[in-house]
């Protein structure tokens, strides 16, 4: 019924249609449009060091020509083995990055939430949702999940889980095992290759088999199993076989180490950035409240599990979101009556005559290419002037850095000929030497001996930080730098 | 045995009802485990209440000027709790931390057996209620310490049974009055966490009021008197709550403190709950009650219920100190509606067995009495506690601040080395209480009472905590002689590399470093 309007629509397109972008369109468009102006362009960027780690590991891939196995970037673990979670989403972002420094990995995060974003708002029109409501939905879910937006390739999981939730809503109305099978296989080789949450996509289908299960469908029930073993059996195609399974869920087991990141940590509710979060969940609250909708058992274990997983972390809000959203278009859309409907009515005839993706990708294009928009590092942040006196003073550097957890990323981009100590690759870099980093920011007995363990021969912390006032003490050290940001010691010879 | 035993009388004397049961395995538990040395030794607070209410003892006076810092020493101080303080002080002055420890388990354990009491009282199946409490029972534990907010979560459990009895139309405006207005005033003085009161009633004051707009039109003026009933006790608890030694400045200071930030949050319990830590457990689990209630029984909830769970929910996620009072405030509201849709739904193999066991519990504890062993219990523990100390035997049961948390070491050393520092002190934050207790002749720089001690202060405090610079200053500016604080502290490797100061006493727990002469 629905494709058969739209035939009709099509047939009958005036040709002013071609200029009006629909209402997913728009949605797109604004999205794209207020993720490239600032403070939006600046922080998805800027907000961690990773967006310039992963640039540079990028870069190194597409230099070197091969997909990265061993480190080069650190001295503390020079040449270890890596395994690389996201090669495949590195290489654009740093192919984003040669072209067009950090505006381009802005630039490349920005259409992938939009898109992801737009996707979402037409996969609630598709399973035949009010358009008003759905639009709305669709602003709130990206508003919960706009707490993480950076330019990383974890926003491809986003788009990843979307079209994996999308596919099993699709199964669940149509009953095309074939389609499902070959979608989520080809899902999975992208998604096992681009990022390292794709064991979300686990976790989603399990919901669905456990719901078939309490529904009593066994049909169900041997067909996911059936597509859930193909996807662990495609899961293998990466550059590291099992390995990546076998390191992800140690890292995730380790709760020192996803302590230590401060993702991985639990909402903070006296923070603006968690009002987007608060709101889904008074939205999911009410809605459970007032209407009380039925849904079906499969619905009910993505909320429950997805729900729990982002008051576990925060970084897991932006996929509750993007998941639950289709259960919340459809039990509102349900209740929509009078009025509203007739607006929505007007609004959907609107939309499906509309077909503006032509201009939509123009003005795209030249928002993107033509305006000129420069991003970079703010100053105020990061140690942009030391990292400029230590290349113009390069023979006084020559041995091993020191370096504040949340810059090495930065420190890899910017200050390429040089080696961190550590960067925001928690999981590489593994507990034992989290916990001497950390006991050497401390400042814990063994602090002096972290530091000629690894032969330190010089500093870049924050100036306010507790070390540069310890080194300060010691005679053996020396300050080089200082600013407001950053300030370097360096190892009297 | 069955229900006509009930009706021709015969009680069980030896047998404790289910309620009372639930009192005795919680007193016990907390009262005999390794829990009693979690109540004392979690925080410094209980040392620290312990001190202030031993000084209100002592100079039978309630506290008003600070006594216990260097840096606020001599300014006015708002008491929040001194009637808790002083019967903490008075129950630890009697049978030492022993006796604070059978004071907190007896609140939390009362606290949980009016909850139960409510839960029956309200139609509920036994079992249901039994399961619920033991699930908020969970919920609470994680702010189980020695403190005075324990009258709070008691408290809470009555004005919520007294508050939903009334909307109910089970419990009466005179006794409404009669017993909400003077529990507001003793409220008012155990703890400053009594603006809780005033929230419970303004939410029954809001949900009647939209049940008179959006409620059934049968039930309009009904709802309409009860808008009235709430909002004049609302006033009357107001009036009530002044009746304290710093009248209407105890309700500013409380809520200075609550705008303030900067306060709130260096308190670890004011902060969002962490769901990576076990303390959560409890709250993850009611809130999965939550969800399968609205899910799976899917009830229609009134204005107020919808209130209730929806405002101390928020409060829950924003500090994890609320998650008790959430749990005990919206247990009630999952008790009804599972009850419900438990006696609604078609009959299963798992739920006929469910009804008959329930059933036969519920025969047994109607037929149970059994107040003697509360009597019993508590009076073989205090004997347990005292006889020893009044017979000079070895303790049978002892209760001490545990000695890898707290500088028990330390301060023996300093009692015994006395002149081994001076000048003024630096210590730690979480010390503090302790160091009030068992360094009384020497004024710690902060303790727990950060409301007392102000933005500014604390921001100096960090300054140093946090070793950024100027901490010197911040010592000079407050003649600070000598520091105390846990050994991996990163101040003390700062201190270690200076000059004019000297490493004085070092154990596994605590460094002293003091000024040269």
């Amino acid at each position: 019924m629905q494709s058969a309007i739209s035939e009709t629509t099509r047939e009958a397109r005036p040709w002013w249609s071609w200029l009006v972008p629909s209402l997913g369109q728009w949605l797109w468009l604004i999205l794209l449009l207020v993720l490239l102006a600032q403070p939006w362009r600046t922080a998805m960027v800027a907000a961690d060091g990773d967006a310039c780690m992963h640039w540079r590991v990028g870069e190194w891939m597409l230099q070197t020509g091969k997909i990265i196995r061993a480190d080069v970037f650190s001295h503390t673990r020079f040449g270890q083995p890596i395994i690389s979670k996201e090669w495949l989403a590195e290489i654009p972002f740093g192919l984003a990055g040669r072209v067009g420094g950090l505006y381009g990995l802005g630039v490349v995060a920005a259409l992938l939430i939009a898109t992801t974003f737009a996707l979402l708002h037409r996969q609630l029109l598709r399973e035949g949702n009010d358009i008003v409501m759905a639009t709305i939905v669709t602003l709130l879910a990206a508003w919960a999940a706009s707490t993480h937006w950076l330019a990383r390739p974890h926003v491809l999981s986003f788009l990843m889980a979307l079209l994996w939730n999308d596919t099993l809503r699709r199964y669940e109305r149509n009953r095309r095992t074939l389609a499902l099978a070959a979608t989520l296989s080809l899902l999975t080789l992208f998604w096992v290759n681009l990022h390292g949450a794709f064991l979300a996509g686990f976790t989603i289908l399990g919901a669905y088999w456990l719901g078939a299960i309490i529904e009593r469908d066994y049909r169900k029930v041997e067909v996911l199993s059936g597509v859930a073993l193909l996807c662990a059996v495609t899961s293998l195609c990466n550059p590291n076989g099992y390995k990546l399974h076998l390191h992800n869920l140690r890292f995730l087991h380790s709760s020192f180490l996803t302590g230590w990141l401060a993702e991985y940590s639990s909402s903070n509710f006296h923070s603006v950035s968690s009002i987007g979060f608060l709101i889904w969940l008074a939205l999911l609250f009410f809605m459970f409240v007032l209407k009380r909708p039925r849904i079906s058992p499969s619905a009910a274990i993505l909320l429950l599990s997805w729900g729990y997983f982002a008051l576990y972390a925060a970084r897991n809000i932006s996929l509750f979101a993007i998941l639950t959203a289709p259960i919340v278009a459809t039990s509102l859309s349900e209740n929509v009556r009078g009025k509203w409907r007739e607006i929505s009515a007007r609004v959907r005839q609107m939309h499906d005559a509309s077909c503006g993706w032509p201009v939509v990708a123009a003005v795209a294009v030249v928002a993107i290419a033509f305006v000129p928009r420069p991003t970079e590092m703010p100053p105020k942040d990061w140690p942009v002037g030391a990292v400029t006196f230590i290349k113009t003073h390069d023979q006084q550097f020559s041995g091993n850095m020191f370096n504040q957890y949340a810059w090495g990323g930065y420190l890899m981009q910017y200050l390429p000929d040089h080696k961190v100590f550590v960067d925001g690759r928690a999981d590489f870099y593994g507990e034992e030497l989290l916990r001497e980093f950390s006991d050497t920011t401390a400042l814990r007995t063994n602090w002096t001996q972290v530091l000629q363990k690894y032969d330190v021969s010089w500093t870049l912390m924050p100036t306010d930080h507790r070390l540069n006032l310890a080194l300060a003490m010691l005679p053996s050290w020396h300050c080089a730098y200082s600013d407001e940001v950053a300030t370097v010691f360096c190892k009297v010879e | 045995m069955n229900t006509d035993d009930y009706t021709l009388g015969k009680r069980r004397w030896w047998l404790p009802t289910l309620s009372l049961a639930i009192w005795l395995t919680f007193f016990l538990t907390l009262s005999l485990s390794s829990w009693r040395l979690v109540l004392i030794s979690a925080d410094g607070d209980p040392c620290l209440h312990w001190r202030i209410g031993n000084w209100m003892i002592d100079h039978h006076e309630v506290i008003r000027i600070e006594q216990f810092s260097h840096t606020r020493f001599g300014a006015p101080l708002v008491s929040k709790e001194w009637l808790s303080e002083i019967v903490f002080a008075a129950a630890g002055n009697l049978l030492g931390w022993n006796g604070i420890a059978l004071l907190a388990a007896a609140l939390i354990a009362t606290t949980l057996w009016l909850l139960h009491r409510q839960l029956l009282s309200e139609g509920n199946e036994v079992l249901l209620s039994t399961g619920l409490v033991m699930l908020t029972a969970c919920a609470c534990s994680t702010h189980w310490l020695a403190r005075p907010h324990l009258t709070t979560q008691l408290l809470t459990v009555v004005f919520c049974w007294q508050l939903r009895g009334f909307d109910r139309g089970c419990v009466t405006r005179k006794r409404l009055f009669g017993l909400l207005v003077p529990l507001m005033a003793l409220w008012t003085n155990l703890h400053g966490a009594f603006f809780v009161g005033f929230v419970l009633i303004g939410i029954y004051a809001v949900g009647s009021v939209m049940d008179v707009f959006v409620g059934k039109i049968e039930n309009r003026s009904a709802a309409r008197s009860r808008v009235v009933v709430c909002l004049s006790l609302l006033a009357v608890c107001l009036l009530a709550s002044l009746v304290n030694p710093n009248g209407w400045r105890l309700h500013a200071q409380i809520l200075h403190f609550l705008r303030s930030p900067a306060l709130s949050t260096l308190a670890n319990e004011f902060r969002s709950p962490n769901f990576h830590s076990s303390g959560t457990v409890g709250f993850s689990l009611e809130l999965l009650v939550l969800a399968v209630m609205l899910l799976v029984a899917r009830p229609r909830l009134c204005p107020t219920e919808v209130l209730l769970i929806g405002v101390w929910g928020y409060f829950a996620l924003h500090s994890a100190r609320n998650m008790p009072l959430f749990a005990l405030a919206v247990t009630p509201i999952f008790a009804t509606h599972l009850n419900d849709f438990l006696s609604q739904s078609r009959d299963s193999h798992w739920l006929h067995f469910y009804r008959k066991v329930s059933a036969n519990i519920s025969t047994l504890d109607r037929l149970a009495s059994g107040q003697i062993h509360v009597i019993l219990a508590v009076g073989l523990l205090i004997a347990a506690i005292t006889w020893p100390v009044a017979s000079n035997s070895r303790p049978l049961i002892t209760t001490e601040i545990l000695t890898n948390r707290f500088p028990v070491a330390t301060v023996n050393y300093l009692e015994a080395h006395p002149g081994a520092v001076h000048g003024e002190m630096f210590n730690d934050y979480g010390w503090g209480g302790y160091l009030m207790l068992y360094l009384p002749e020497r004024k710690v720089f902060i303790d727990g009472r950060n409301d007392f001690y102000g933005e500014e202060l604390l921001r100096e405090f960090n300054q140093v905590d946090d070793v950024k610079p100027g901490w010197e200053n911040v010592l000079e500016k407050y003649n600070v002689g000598w520091t105390i604080l846990p050994c991996q502290h990163p101040l003390n490797a700062v201190l270690a590399l200076r000059k004019d100061l000297r490493l004085v006493y070092r154990d596994e727990v605590a460094a002293i470093y003091c000024r040269k002469p």
